[in-house]
């Protein structure tokens, strides 16, 4: 109920009479009884509580500003005229800026700050000093926006002189500069723009004065112009008038990275770019899709590629030979030659097959699973492995074909006859030869060949593996890898037996040297300097040069270093101060190295045509040879040889005389001596020449089921082989071929594995890392004197130093292939 | 920008580079002109193109010409392609727009003052110097046009003669439908399609300026699609359905849907000549305008077309929507507000206009290049290839003709299909007043930069190069 008091109140009246007391009174407040475990919050609803909102009583419902009238004041705004400030036609727009009174200490400062350009941008200050304009053109300076792009102009004689081009007039080339200050060099509004028709109208007044008379001609002359061609218009302008206005050396960094980026503007690569840039955006959507999956692939790919690596590695070190295995294998193949033996190492087989947990694909006849076709067990084949377990082919013929055959009888109830190119695939043999009964492998026949030596043999010929970068058991053994392992085997043999004879021979003429020189009563100069270099140039020059001119060695040296050919002319030179014996032999080595072009016409002749034909017509007197000190023992060990020689050559150091003939004989002795040592390899370089035969035709049909890898090896390998062979039973080629491969290879390698190495042996080593070529080539020399008077042998030099060229290439070629093993390997 | 701005707060210039002059933006069109102050949101003066001419004189304004008056004629003085034709009624029209409501008319004292008072006028000559004055409605505002993108270079002289000699506005700008769509939607670079009344347009906008090479068009715009009711609705089963636009119904009983009308028509005086059949007819667009805003809509399903499986589908009851003609007929239409609006991008959904109607030879159907997707693949065709997939990435859509329901999604389905290799954005507007006046809104919002009054064409220039001043300035 409203009451004449509230009334008064709305009515804003005064009190009638004494003020009522307060309607509210305080109640008596009664202590509460305090729950505990309870929220101050669901507290405060229980009981009589007081609501939340607080009630209070107001007297006036309006409160007056509390800011007194007299400070308050409104702002003033004012219309007023102003320039911008990028327009230069005066033109004067009016907008609403707020002014502030003098006395407004807030914003005075502003004020103060903007005051002078304020009298600028006003024309009449209305306000002199009271009413000031606040911060806004100063914020939003419009010189600060107005910026053109930089287009360079030229003068006429400018552009007759530097600018003119074939395609371009010059009303094209102003229209065009006139676009690009027009649209800031924005291109693609400037070729949006360009507009053949415009172009008279478009160019500056003097222009069009001289090109009106013929407006109508030259309105259909201009062609349209993409926008590659524009901008090369443009970028070679502006590169050429940059560089008139600054030299290329004068240039500051930005310049000339601008500059070069002008000048290499090519209109080409760019219309290229667009024109695939057009192609990739007009895609279609299932293009578009494949793209799409394709980059899904790859990334799924590239992600799990580290899985796959560890999964390839894996099988990698599965292939690897494993130690437990091999040494069971060495010990017991004859174990598996019985049936009994047989089923116990298929037992043995599954048994670490599971172990392995292989996947349970069929392993060839091993596993048991008859239900394998031949093809299947092929590709087994390809990648097995020798020591692998699950290997199945073996050079046992019966075996391997009677495998096959019980498979097709599960599959196909016929016998298949197999096509020669099937036969190769499937690796089913015919040899001629007598075999063994039971299981055999491959590898345990290549381990014979190589134990077959002595213990520093062996180790030598691994070395020389080593070095051509083959593990010294094979990675695939298969039959034609075998072949020419053994090839391979055979002719390190040869090499290596070459290069001992040449030691010899080598170490003898060092004692006769020193034994002439003791008789002759010259000092020790060369002991002082007893570089093993210069003794292995001192062996041939010995032939030549009186020992009275040995300084001239080094000069020797050095020129043989560089034309090792002419080693014999230069001494030739210098008749007279030889001795006559020495002039003779001179004469001798002149005459043959005059000879020399022609042998080497011949030798060229028989390469390249009949290569079998000289090879062959020495091959007799060698085994005649062979014959003929077959008494001193063919098999003789090495250490054996080297005491013998120490023996001989220390006996013909007591005989001062000793001419250089007898010295030759010496060494045709020897000579005769290198192919008895070949002769232990005979047996086994027959066999692979046979087998090289075989080979060839094997390689004459199609090679799909090897690995590709495999296959460029044995083709390397081969190459080089089949070079080498036709010079079979030449020791010389097969000397020079060592010396080669002791300088193409890294020596460390044979001293390394040659721990046990004689004394001499290591001397040879010696020799070999010096020599290089030269030493080579020297050796040849040497054999020819050995050889001198019977042509035969001479020829056979020549020839030998034919082929070391060859063997050059050879040896190159297994360098890059043992990058490639090296590559196999690392994956 | 915790705490809330009020309008005593300046805005920070990093925000608002802008500073405004007055000036005055007119956005005219073939359906309607839209006028304004430039820095507003919306245009303040909206009036349509159309204007009454009877023997009396002119009349402009929205309900002004609705009004039927004896031999009325409506006319239009901007051809079907978006082109000014009738530069005199043009003239009056956008003065009209803008005089009207915005700027004021000046006090002419000859009429206030002098008229009955001949005494009072102290010097004649002045006085008519003063009357003429009151023509120059603009001396205070520089004014911002803009023009569609294909308009001549002649008709671009003649709105600046207009602009600065008739209406003697301190500077003036042409600026292009296309991108000030742009602008407004905040992208100097953007792929423009502009659903104008008589065209549909695609204007590549690059830096703020077209790529002339690329704009396309097409008379698929909001009249194509009245000619396209008009066909439906004459070709409707079992009877075609007459519009009685809403002037010549009295009064009217509802009726079930499909049934025939029941309203008594208005009757007009003996001696009343009846309107010219230009006004029956833009009466009539009156509703077909409402029909249009009701039953329209685009067709979004991306996995079924609409052709065959869709408009099987579109019959269902969900999709239909009732409409009720003026006379109180009704009926619901589905699958033809679909098709209506599938014509614009499937030339096979055209409805053939009635034998014996002009409609067919205003507006055919579509050739494939005619379509929206065949307009936009000839525009970018034109552009630069470096520069498209910007474009596909920034298309407004703009124009009070894509206010169709789904039409947006629809776009964007079809771009994406075209162009699967780069991603396609649709830059439409949700709220249907930025849609409707697009380009009114970029052009205030450059007439209100800062930075732009550098381009204003001044009369002093103007005087000074001549109208080919506009080319050059306003390109």
């Amino acid at each position: 109920m409203a009451s004449t008091s509230d009334i008064r109140d709305i009515m804003n009246l005064g009190q009638a009479g004494p003020r009522q007391p307060a309607p509210k009174k305080k109640r008596p407040v009664e202590p509460q009884v305090r729950v505990t475990g309870v929220k101050r919050e669901v507290q405060a609803l229980m009981g009589d509580s007081v609501p939340p909102i607080a009630i209070v009583e107001q007297r006036s419902y309006k409160s007056r500003p509390s800011i007194s009238q007299k400070l308050f004041k409104p702002r003033h705004w004012e219309e007023r005229p102003f320039q911008h400030g990028a327009r230069t036609d005066g033109l004067q727009l009016r907008h609403w800026k707020r002014s502030v009174p003098g006395s407004n200490v807030r914003q005075s400062s502003v004020a103060n700050m903007t005051a002078s350009t304020d009298v600028e941008m006003t024309d009449e200050p209305r306000t002199p000093s009271g009413v000031q304009d606040l911060h806004f053109e100063e914020e939003f300076p419009s010189h600060k926006w107005d910026v053109k792009v930089q287009v360079p102009s030229y003068t006429d004689e400018q552009y007759e002189t530097f600018l003119k081009a074939e395609e371009w007039t010059k009303e094209e080339t102003d229209y065009l500069m006139e676009l690009c200050r027009q649209y800031d060099l924005r291109w693609v509004i400037i070729a949006d723009r360009y507009d053949s028709d415009q172009i008279v109208g478009a160019t500056p007044p003097p222009e069009t004065g001289e090109a009106t008379g013929t407006e109508v001609a030259r309105k259909n002359k201009y062609p349209a112009r993409s926008m590659e061609a524009l901008k090369q218009r443009y970028y070679g302008i502006a590169a050429k008038m940059l560089e008139l206005q600054i030299p290329a050396s004068n240039m500051t960094q930005a310049e000339f990275q601008l500059w070069e980026k002008m000048r290499n503007f090519d209109a080409r690569t760019e219309s290229m770019r667009k024109a695939m840039a057009e192609k990739l955006f007009e895609r279609t959507k299932d293009e578009a899709d494949e793209e799409r999956v394709l980059l899904e692939e790859l990334h799924r790919i590239t992600k799990h590629e580290d899985d796959l690596m560890k999964m390839r590695a894996e099988l990698y070190s599965r292939l690897e030979p494993v130690p437990p295995l091999r040494r069971n294998e060495e010990q017991s193949t004859a174990v598996y030659q019985t049936s009994g033996g047989l089923s116990m190492l298929l037992q043995t087989l599954l048994a670490k097959e599971k172990r392995l947990k292989r996947p349970p694909a069929p392993n060839g006849a091993e596993a048991g699973t008859a239900a394998a076709t031949p093809t299947d067990s092929s590709k087994h084949d390809k990648v097995r492995h020798p020591n692998q377990y699950s290997r199945r082919d073996t050079l046992d013929s019966q075996a391997d074909e009677s495998r096959p055959q019980k498979k097709g009888s599960v599959s196909q109830p016929s016998v298949r006859t197999l096509s020669p190119q099937e036969e190769a695939r499937f690796g089913v043999s015919h040899p001629q030869e007598r075999l063994t009964s039971g299981v055999q492998f491959r590898h345990e026949k290549i381990n014979r060949l190589m134990m077959a030596k002595s213990q520093t043999q062996t180790a030598k010929i691994q070395a020389a593996l080593t070095e051509l970068g083959i593990p010294p058991r094979l990675l695939m053994p298969t039959q034609r890898v075998c072949r020419v392992f053994e090839t391979l085997v055979g002719e390190i043999n040869i090499l290596l037996d070459a290069r001992k004879v040449n030691e010899k021979i080598a170490t003898e003429i060092k004692v006769l040297e020193e034994a002439r020189r003791i008789r002759l009563g010259l000092p020790e100069e060369r002991e002082q300097n007893p570089a093993p270099a210069v003794d292995a140039m001192d062996v041939d020059s010995s032939h030549l040069v009186d020992s009275s001119k040995i300084e001239n060695g080094q000069e020797h040296f050095t020129k043989e270093e560089n034309d090792a050919r002419g080693d014999g002319s230069t001494p030739a030179m210098k008749t007279e101060d030889k001795s006559e014996h020495g002039g003779r032999d001179n004469d001798e080595t002149t005459m043959q190295v005059d000879e020399r072009p022609h042998e080497d016409g011949d030798a060229d002749a028989d390469d390249d045509g009949d290569e079998v034909g000289p090879s062959s017509s020495l091959k007799p007197t060698e085994n005649g040879d062979n014959d003929e000190e077959e008494d001193d023992g063919p098999e003789e060990e090495e250490d054996e040889e080297n005491d013998e020689d120490s023996h001989r050559t220390v006996a013909r150091a007591d005989n001062e005389d000793e001419d250089e003939d007898e010295d030759e004989d010496e060494e045709s002795d020897d000579a005769d001596n290198r192919p008895q040592i070949d002769s232990g390899e005979d047996d086994d370089e027959d066999e692979g020449t046979s087998e090289e035969d075989d080979e060839a035709e094997v390689q004459a049909t199609p090679q799909d089921d090897s690995d590709a890898e495999e296959e460029e090896e044995e083709e390397e390998e081969e190459r080089a082989e089949a070079e080498s062979e036709e010079d079979e039973g030449e020791g010389e080629a097969e000397e020079d071929a060592a010396a080669e491969q002791g300088t193409s290879g890294p020596e460390a390698d044979d001293s390394g594995t040659d721990g046990a190495e004689d004394a001499e042996e290591e001397e040879e080593e010696e020799e070999e890392e010096v020599e290089g070529e030269v030493g080579q080539d020297e050796e040849v020399e040497e054999e020819e004197h050995v050889a001198h008077e019977s042509a035969s042998a001479a020829s056979l030099g020549l020839r030998a130093h034919k082929r070391s060229a060859s063997v050059i290439s050879a040896a190159s070629r297994t360098g890059s292939n043992r990058s490639g093993l090296g590559r196999k390997k690392r994956r | 920008m915790a705490t809330a701005l009020t309008s005593r707060d300046e805005p920070k210039t990093a925000e608002y580079a802008g500073d405004e002059v007055s000036a005055l933006v007119l956005d005219p069109g073939f359906s309607s002109v839209r006028a304004g102050f430039a820095g507003e949101d919306t245009p303040k003066s909206i009036v349509p193109s159309f204007y009454a001419s009877t023997s009396s004189g002119r009349y402009f304004g929205d309900h002004v010409i609705d009004v039927p008056r004896e031999d009325v004629e409506i006319k239009n003085p901007i051809n079907r392609d978006g082109i000014v034709e009738d530069w005199d009624a043009a003239e009056a029209l956008w003065k009209h727009s803008f005089a009207h409501k915005l700027t004021g008319v000046r006090p002419n004292k000859a009429l206030t003052e002098w008229l009955n008072d001949p005494k009072s006028v102290p010097d004649l000559q002045k006085a008519m110097a003063d009357a003429e004055d009151t023509e120059r409605c603009l001396e205070e505002h520089p004014l911002f046009m803009t023009e569609p993108a294909w308009n001549t270079a002649k008709n671009r002289e003649k709105c600046a003669e207009i602009a600065l000699e008739s209406w003697a506005a301190p500077a003036f700008y042409l600026g292009r439908t296309g991108v000030m769509g742009a602008f407004a939607a905040g992208r100097p670079t953007a792929l423009v399609l502009d659903f104008g009344a008589t065209q549909v347009s695609v204007t590549p906008v690059h830096d703020g300026m077209i790529l002339k090479k690329g704009v396309m068009r097409s008379n698929i715009g909001g009249n194509y699609m009245s000619s396209q009711v008009r066909n439906l609705l004459a070709a409707n089963e079992p009877d075609r359905i007459t519009i009685t636009p809403h002037y010549l119904v009295q009064s009217k009983q509802p009726v079930d849907a499909g049934q025939p009308a029941n309203f008594v028509p208005r009757k007009f005086p003996e001696a009343f000549t009846a309107p010219q059949p230009s006004f029956r007819r833009y009466q009539e667009e009156k509703v077909i305008l409402e029909f249009k805003e009701t039953v329209l809509q685009a067709w979004t399903n991306p996995n079924t077309p609409f052709r065959g499986q869709g408009e099987v589908m579109a019959r269902e009851q969900q999709y239909a929507h009732p409409f009720e003609f003026p006379d109180g007929y009704n009926q619901p239409f589905s699958t033809e507000g679909f098709r209506l609006v599938e014509s614009m991008f499937d030339g096979q959904c055209y409805y053939p206009p009635p034998p014996g109607s002009e409609e067919g030879a205003l507006y055919p159907a579509p050739e494939p290049q005619g379509t929206i997707p065949g307009l936009v693949k000839a525009s970018l065709s034109q552009v630069d290839v470096d520069i498209r997939p910007f474009l596909l990435g920034n298309v407004v859509i703009t124009g009070s003709g894509s206010l169709i329901r789904g039409l947006p999604e629809r776009i964007q389905l079809e771009l994406s299909k075209m162009y699967p290799s780069t991603r396609v954005r649709i830059q439409a507007s949700g709220m249907a007043v930025e849609r409707k006046f697009g380009s009114w809104i970029g052009g205030s919002i450059v007439a209100s930069l800062g930075t732009f009054h550098q381009m204003w064409i001044s009369k002093k220039e103007y005087e000074e190069h001549g109208a080919s001043i506009v080319e050059k300035r306003c390109k």
